[in-house]
């Protein structure tokens, strides 16, 4: 007599459709994000980095420079900046922070493919793309905490700003961070190794964060034509074609009321680089 | 024995701890000048010579701004020593008026809260403001067809009023200094003038003059002291003082004081 082994019974995958279903994708993501905020948030290295950069960028950097930032050129006042170097610096380093983290955040897809832990995912009943959105969304989350640690030393660098804004600069801190953890996403998705990735972020930010404008103004008082007397013209064309350039430009609209390009346009570049780099995050994730 | 932490709120401690160390950043003080003015007991100001009743060199009188940074270092324990500069007032491009940090750490008489001061240095909270105001003997009526104007002592930006005098077809007979004004008025070649409202203020005192504003004219100039940029500490410092001096009326009495 043979035994008969019980029939498997397969949970069918749920799609958002039916609210029981919907709500169970809910529940998914908000367990893969809170993995990720819970992972993020308690490792060390990842909070190290986030309080070094606002001490070293505001602290060292924007005081070192803040007396030689005038708009003099031997006594005669040639370029309009009404406002200080660690002002200036300020949202810039915000942005430095969040693409830093946010980018790292991408990190954990090359730990969870080495561990397993992706393949186990991977066959739950979430769908692919529930799955990359709460790692996203878990990313974007820590980005957007680090860049609250940037923001906790406003004082300091004498910004004075009100809820609305605060409100305003966290908004446009997780459009940057979901944009550049999807593109963090996309580099971990090839990228074999942990140490591959971390010259591949370093390779990516630094160039992002030095042709956004972040250090430097392109002075908003000047014509086209007079900035490119300035300037080189190649440098010009690097900050304006970097979309990083019009998101630190919004953040200083917001916080020290001071933008080079009008802010609607920030937002706009900034949600369309988020959604297209999602985008571009789902079709790779779906390769896995 | 202490009892351990809950695990939730150990993993959390790294990022508390890391707020922590941020928001001691801002306990530290930005740059020196405060400390290099606390050390020395004495400030240094650099003034027009002459700038209405802002600085006067009348020794009783020395102008609202004057007494103003007095006061300031009075209540910081600080001494004064107030350098006239000549350009101060004349020309309005801060630029060119030869001064440096070695010269003075603060700067006052009619500096104007825009961007252009703002390039140079850092301006405190505004305690004064003045706008482009019309001056008649009684009885005038306003729009004339044709009105004196005098630039007055605070140098406001004349573009505005280009444009408002443009829009309003009203002519301009120019003049340069506050007592030709007076003087062309009583003439009665002219019934009204444009000046600022300080130095109309001041005139009104001396004359039998009205001084109104200018129906739907130029938005008004913030006035602050300034000092250079970098200087942070300093400039919030006597923000705070300053602050402290509208509370107990001080500005209220000084204002009054010079009839502004």
């Amino acid at each position: 007599m043979t035994q008969d082994s019980p029939p498997i019974r397969r949970r069918p995958r749920p799609a958002p459709g039916g609210l029981r279903d919907m709500w169970d994708i809910a529940c998914g993501v908000q367990t893969i994000w809170w993995r990720e905020v819970k992972r993020s948030l308690t490792d060390r290295g990842q909070l190290i980095g986030g309080v070094s950069r606002p001490l070293l960028w505001v602290l060292i950097l924007g005081v070192g420079l803040n007396p030689f930032f005038r708009g003099e050129v031997m006594g005669d006042v040639r370029f309009i900046v009404p406002y200080t170097y660690l002002q200036y610096i300020f949202p810039g380093v915000i942005v430095l922070n969040i693409l830093y983290t946010s980018i790292q955040s991408a990190v954990s897809l090359i730990w969870d493919r080495e561990f397993g832990f992706l393949r186990e995912v991977l066959v739950s009943p979430l769908p692919r793309n529930f799955i990359l959105l709460g790692k996203v969304l878990g990313g974007a989350t820590t980005a957007v905490v680090h860049g609250l640690l940037v923001l906790a030393v406003a004082r300091f660098a004498n910004i004075q700003m009100g809820l609305a804004d605060v409100g305003m600069a966290m908004a446009l801190m997780f459009l940057l961070a979901f944009g550049m953890t999807s593109l963090g996403i996309v580099i971990a998705n090839h990228v074999k190794g942990f140490e591959g990735f971390g010259v591949f972020s370093n390779a990516l930010v630094l160039p992002l964060y030095f042709t956004s404008s972040s250090v430097f103004p392109l002075d908003p008082a000047l014509t086209r034509a007079q900035t490119l007397v300035t300037y080189p013209r190649w440098l010009v064309a690097l900050v304006e074609a970097n979309p990083v350039t019009y998101a630190v430009d919004t953040m200083r609209g917001i916080l020290i009321g001071f933008n080079q390009f009008p802010m609607a346009l920030g937002w706009q570049i900034t949600g369309a680089m988020a959604a297209g780099l999602f985008v571009f995050a789902m079709i790779e994730f779906r390769r896995l | 024995m202490a009892r351990a932490l809950p695990t939730p709120l150990r993993a959390m401690l790294p990022l508390a701890l890391s707020f922590a160390v941020v928001l001691g950043v801002n306990f530290l003080p930005s740059d020196t000048a405060l400390e290099d003015i606390n050390a020395a007991g004495r400030i240094t100001v650099c003034a027009p010579r002459d700038m209405g009743l802002l600085a006067t060199r009348d020794a009783a009188r020395p102008g609202f701004e004057i007494e103003l940074i007095e006061e300031v270092a009075r209540r910081s324990g600080w001494r004064v020593a107030v350098t006239r500069n000549v350009a101060m007032g004349r020309e309005f491009n801060p630029g060119n008026w030869r001064i440096s940090r070695a010269t003075c750490r603060i700067l006052v008489g009619g500096m104007r809260d825009n961007a252009w001061s703002k390039s140079l240095l850092e301006l405190g909270e505004p305690y004064l403001s003045s706008s482009w105001v019309w001056v008649a003997p009684p009885g005038a009526a306003w729009p004339p067809q044709e009105t004196v104007f005098s630039p007055g002592v605070f140098a406001l930006d004349r573009a505005p009023l280009g444009t408002y005098l443009r829009e309003n077809g009203i002519k301009v007979a120019p003049v340069k200094t506050p007592d030709e004004l007076v003087e062309a008025l009583h003439a009665g070649q002219l019934a009204n003038a444009i000046t600022d409202s300080t130095t109309a203020t001041f005139l009104a005192q001396n004359h039998d003059l009205t001084v109104s504003p200018l129906p739907e004219g130029p938005a008004p100039t913030d006035l602050s002291f300034g000092v250079w940029k970098g200087d942070t500490s300093l400039r919030l410092h006597i923000d705070y003082v300053i602050d402290q001096m509208r509370n107990d009326d001080f500005i209220e009495g000084l204002r009054d004081k010079y009839g502004m």
